[in-house]
């Protein structure tokens, strides 16, 4: 069995999070986790991807760090409307925080995930919540687009 | 500044009103210094953002012969507005920025359109990568081979990243020293 980080794990159970979420409530709403499989979906999208971790020591004298992860979701809606929904549901469905899951890989399998509860996520601050223009050099695509910034934490 | 209680009263119980006046007075003057020095430090801090916003943009800037103007223009674009008597404020101009800042700073799509050019280390491998392959240069002056841009451009978040360094560095006490008086 190969286990992953708590880094990874956070990913990981903010992406099962919003899975589960979206198929019940959203069906028809892509959810990827890269950049780069933005190509191959079409709108909408909603992109999940944890960019940055910021660190602060867990209290005075202490050597150990405290992490905040920093995940910054992108919306790719169909209109202006759906952009304004899919924010605002996202914003609600998150904000009293999710189950944080060990994840590892089966052992017969390595594309076999397994998860098991370990915690919970939290979001300790949200630092962004806008509609993006880009102006002259937007594509179709990024028409009615949201752009949000969390910085979540991990704990019991 | 720490004014002791003991003293704000005379023996009898009653204020010590000359001891209040000149706690008042070394107050106010205190006050009148860091309003001196507020905008000094506000200003230092809209260019601490620029520089910090200018070197996230250089530091994932991955192709060799970008111009770097961008990092450039964020560097003089920080500026701070004086709202009242004593609001400040850090403002990121956008008139003097490429129009691609925004771009650069959320991702997205580039409008689909047919140009002509290469990859300045690319090969041409087969009929698909007409254009070749590689991480060099795109040379786009009117030569090379017809080629549409798919991928999206990946942002930078250049503007949250000097944000969240700047409260990092606020929490630390590197912007409020030098403006707070001595609490001794």
């Amino acid at each position: 069995m190969a286990y992953y980080t708590i880094t990874r794990n956070t990913e990981l159970s903010t992406l099962k999070f919003l899975q589960d979420n979206l198929a019940t409530d959203w069906p028809g709403v892509n959810l990827i986790k890269t950049w780069a499989q933005l190509e191959k979906v079409e709108n909408p999208v909603v992109c999940v991807a944890l960019t940055d971790t910021d660190y602060t020591r867990e209290e005075l004298g202490n050597t150990a760090f405290r992490k905040n992860y920093i995940f910054t979701i992108d919306i790719f809606a169909t209109s202006d409307a759906m952009r304004i929904d899919l924010s605002d549901w996202l914003m609600n469905i998150i904000n009293p925080g999710w189950t944080y899951y060990e994840v590892s890989q089966s052992s017969g399998s390595n594309r076999t995930l397994v998860y098991t509860e370990a915690g919970r996520c939290r979001i300790d601050a949200v630092y962004d919540n806008t509609k993006v223009d880009l102006g002259k050099m937007g594509d179709i695509r990024d028409k009615y687009r949201q752009s949000i910034i969390l910085s979540v934490t991990t704990g019991c | 500044m720490v004014i002791k209680s003991a003293k704000l009263l005379t023996k009898s119980g009653a204020p010590a009103m000359p001891y209040i006046r000149a706690e008042m007075a070394r107050l106010k003057k205190q006050i009148q210094e860091v309003k001196m020095l507020l905008p000094i430090e506000i200003e230092k801090l809209g260019l601490r953002a620029g520089k910090l916003m200018a070197e996230r943009v250089r530091r994932m800037t991955k192709r060799e012969g970008a111009t770097g103007e961008l990092a450039v223009a964020l560097e003089e674009s920080m500026h701070f507005k004086k709202y009242g008597t004593s609001s400040y404020q850090v403002v990121m101009t956008t008139a003097g920025l490429p129009d691609y800042w925004a771009m650069i700073n959320y991702g997205g799509f580039v409008s689909p359109k047919y140009v002509y050019g290469f990859w300045s280390d690319g090969e041409r491998s087969d009929y698909t990568k007409r254009g070749g392959t590689g991480k060099g240069t795109f040379e786009a002056d009117g030569q090379g081979f017809l080629m549409m841009p798919r991928k999206p451009i990946k942002g930078f978040h250049y503007i949250f990243y000097a944000y969240q360094r700047i409260i990092t560095e606020m929490r630390s006490g590197k912007f409020t020293r030098k403006v707070m008086p001595s609490t001794k």
